[in-house]
């Protein structure tokens, strides 16, 4: 089965797609690096059944109510197929797997949702993260019917801590050394953006 | 084939246990020469292996971490390394490793317990490791003493292997201790 595109920038430089049972493998490499986990916090070595237990339980609605939905960042990017290059069908569009951004505790009372991504290390640096959380945002707000979105950035992590402030995410409040991550315990940054802030138009 | 590497060291890495590598672990531990070092007297088949696996391989439930050893320039692994019995508030927990005896390297032993000890002190926050071996196991104790445990204290006759009773000896590492490496 093919994966289905759900939401593109306007350029079809960077879009998001649901992820799917397949991109186990895509998972299971990211989450376990230790480029990408320590910032995650990530502590627990994930093997194939625990990323798709993982899928599991971010598709849509979970047995305990909760509403949460995983995509996969995806990017047209030129080297990205190789061999398939010259392949008509293989460069079309963002189609490439780059990363990974996911809402969850969907809220629609309080209008609230949690937001998180990472990007392979292979694909830093060329503004997948923000593009991304763009369109996750986008959907939020445009979509669901939300009325704020939220993410926890550890103070280590300054890559997330400006995408968040080129979003035009607050910086709403710290929650001290909330994480123990390499021998220490540090800072846990709170960002919140509300639907009257956004202006998604440099992004999206 | 492992899974990707979780943690990396000059020689070796910890690779997440994946199902297709259930093979290469029933042949160690059916091995004479690793279940005597570790004790383990039961016959593991598939079916043992599988319900392992299932049961504690691939649960993310905080009370342990099991990787596969693999050297860093090769694909397939050499041995195992195990997290297990993590008690809280206590903030302990205990460690096993077995190589391949066609691979036996001790230096791959030695770097692949730096690894996860240094995963349990810097990432799990553990205050203390214990690691036993059996009191007649030298190279396992030689590998402990490299990467600075200390005996804590002897259990008399406290396994029964190869047709004998046989000492265990308790060695533990404490935060402090562990330099990182």
């Amino acid at each position: 089965m093919p994966p289905f595109l759900f939401k593109q920038t306007a350029d079809g430089e960077v879009g998001l797609r649901p992820r799917e049972r397949e991109d186990t493998a895509f998972y299971r490499r990211n989450v376990n690096n230790p480029d990408v986990r320590r910032l995650l916090r990530n502590v627990d070595p994930k093997n194939s059944h625990v990323v798709e237990a993982e899928f599991e339980q971010y598709s849509g609605e979970s047995e305990d109510g909760e509403e949460g939905y995983g995509f996969v960042i995806c990017a047209a990017t030129e080297e990205a197929d190789g061999a398939d290059a010259d392949d008509s069908d293989a460069a079309e569009g963002p189609t490439t797997p780059v990363g990974s951004i996911g809402i969850w505790s969907i809220d629609h009372i309080n209008g609230t949702a949690w937001i998180g991504a990472w990007v392979d290390p292979d694909y830093h640096g060329r503004g997948y993260a923000p593009r991304g959380a763009a369109l996750v945002v986008d959907f939020a707000f445009e979509e669901l019917n939300l009325n704020r979105v939220q993410t926890a950035v550890y103070e280590p992590n300054r890559a997330s801590q400006r995408v968040m402030e080129k979003l035009g995410f607050e910086h709403e409040g710290i929650a001290r050394q909330a994480i123990f991550v390499d021998s220490g315990f540090v800072d846990s940054y709170q960002y919140g953006l509300l639907r009257q802030e956004w202006n998604g138009d440099e992004w999206l | 084939m492992p899974g990707p590497a979780f943690r990396r060291g000059e020689s070796v890495a910890l690779h997440t246990v994946e199902e297709e590598d259930l093979e290469f672990l029933r042949r160690l531990r059916n091995d004479p020469e690793i279940r005597f070092g570790m004790t383990f007297s039961r016959p593991e088949n598939e079916r043992t292996m599988t319900e392992w696996f299932e049961k504690h391989i691939s649960e993310t439930d905080g009370k342990g971490a099991q990787f596969l050893v693999v050297p860093v320039d090769r694909e397939s692994p050499v041995g195992f390394v195990s997290l297990f019995d993590v008690r809280r508030p206590a903030s302990h927990g205990e460690v096993a490793y077995y190589v391949d005896p066609e691979a036996q390297n001790e230096d791959y032993t030695t770097e692949a317990t730096e690894l996860l000890v240094g995963h349990a002190i810097e990432e799990r926050r553990l205050h203390k490791v214990v690691a036993r071996t059996t009191a007649g196991n030298e190279a396992s104790r030689a590998v402990l003493r490299k990467v600075g445990f200390t005996k804590e204290e002897t259990q008399r006759e406290e396994k029964f292997v190869d047709g004998e009773f046989v000492d265990v000896v308790r060695h533990s590492i404490l935060e402090d201790e562990w330099g990182g490496r």
